[in-house]
């Protein structure tokens, strides 16, 4: 797990995300709480990335029936969903 | 390089483009993805067979049955038939360039469907750009983002939502699924899910290309595991670029086109 080796999970899904989607920042200016389909210029497509990406990053399923969008609004919200699959 | 467009097959239902060359290599014939991704992907082939005719590479894109401009609705879109179709590609490319030696080259599923007919047709070698090695996986996650799309428009609440709730007609039947507008048969989808990319590179002779094109020049665990098994007979290559096979906005190819030609020229 991520904070156990001192790296944020916060952090860690920042990066994949600037990667994925490759967004031409620096993934430390993405906020905890901002919307990314609004602020990022998210769509679908690279909203399925994201996901995917936070399944191969953290070695969870998230896609199953429970399976929501609200899950991955921010990326806080993509840390509490990860830290729930872990825990 | 001259540019002939044509009808094909038994009964001239599927539809082509030759590129020609007079380089002497292997003809190339170009195998689509699947549904959205052969769209968003329609004008890179075309840049890659004109990149590949300038250096001497004769060119053959086609439609599947079904698809583009190919006779036939979506809903009769089937694996078996495609690869059928493949074959009478690598014939009629074969004809229109004077050569014997093939090559097919296929991208995402449409790489799957290459390796599937690559030793029917002899191919000389097969290049595959992010190939679907497991096909019930990717099967899945294109029904899955299909959901997920379906919660951001409801989210959204745009005009698209109102429109797909209507009962209007265009509903499709119980065999059929509507895979963003396409409408694809049920018996095509458990078809695709038994594909097997893998075993199919295994079973297949020749050479293989493999170009990673993804947001890592690293060889993800599924290629590498690939490599690992295939020996020499695989080459591998990563670049990073864009999915341009679902993308909408721009996307810088060059990288892709670049290592094709210089696998083939």
């Amino acid at each position: 797990m991520s904070e156990a080796s001192g790296e944020r999970i916060e952090d860690k899904i920042k990066t994949m995300i600037v990667e994925r989607c490759f967004l031409n920042i620096d993934p430390s200016e993405i906020a905890d709480d901002e919307v990314l389909i609004t602020r990022r210029d998210i769509d679908s497509l690279k909203l399925f990335e994201i996901v995917v990406g936070t399944e191969e990053e953290f070695g969870i399923s998230v896609m199953g029936e429970s399976f929501t969008v609200d899950n991955f609004r921010t990326v806080q919200d993509i840390a509490d969903c990860v830290r729930k699959h872990v825990a | 390089m001259a540019e002939t467009s044509l009808n094909f097959g038994e009964r001239g239902e599927l539809f082509g483009v030759f590129h020609a060359a007079d380089g002497g290599g292997p003809v190339v014939v170009f195998c689509a993805p699947f549904a959205e991704e052969k769209k968003c992907s329609y004008r890179t082939f075309v840049e890659t067979a004109r990149a590949l005719a300038a250096a001497g590479v004769p060119g053959f894109r086609f439609d599947y049955f079904g698809t583009g401009d190919s006779d036939g609705a979506f809903s009769e879109f089937t694996p078996s038939r495609a690869i059928e179709d493949i074959v009478a590609a690598s014939a009629k490319a074969r004809e229109l360039a004077g050569t014997e030696t093939l090559a097919l080259l296929g991208l995402r599923l449409g790489g799957t469907l290459a390796l599937s007919a690559a030793p029917r047709v002899s191919a000389e070698r097969v290049i595959l750009w992010q190939p679907v090695l497991d096909a019930a996986g990717f099967f899945d996650l294109t029904i899955k983002r299909q959901m997920l799309r379906k919660q951001l428009i409801a989210a959204s609440g745009s005009d698209e939502k109102r429109s797909s709730d209507r009962a209007d007609g265009h509903m499709p039947g119980p065999d059929v699924i509507d895979l963003d507008g396409f409408p694809l048969s049920r018996a095509a989808g458990e078809e695709i899910r038994g594909l097997d990319g893998a075993r199919s590179a295994e079973s297949y002779p020749g050479p293989i290309h493999l170009l990673q094109i993804s947001h890592t020049e690293s060889l993800s665990r599924q290629h590498a595991r690939l490599a690992a098994g295939l020996g020499d007979r695989l080459t591998t290559a990563a670049v990073k670029c864009q999915p341009f096979w679902n993308r909408i906005d721009l996307a810088d190819t060059t990288p892709v086109i670049e290592q094709t030609v210089d696998w083939l020229k």
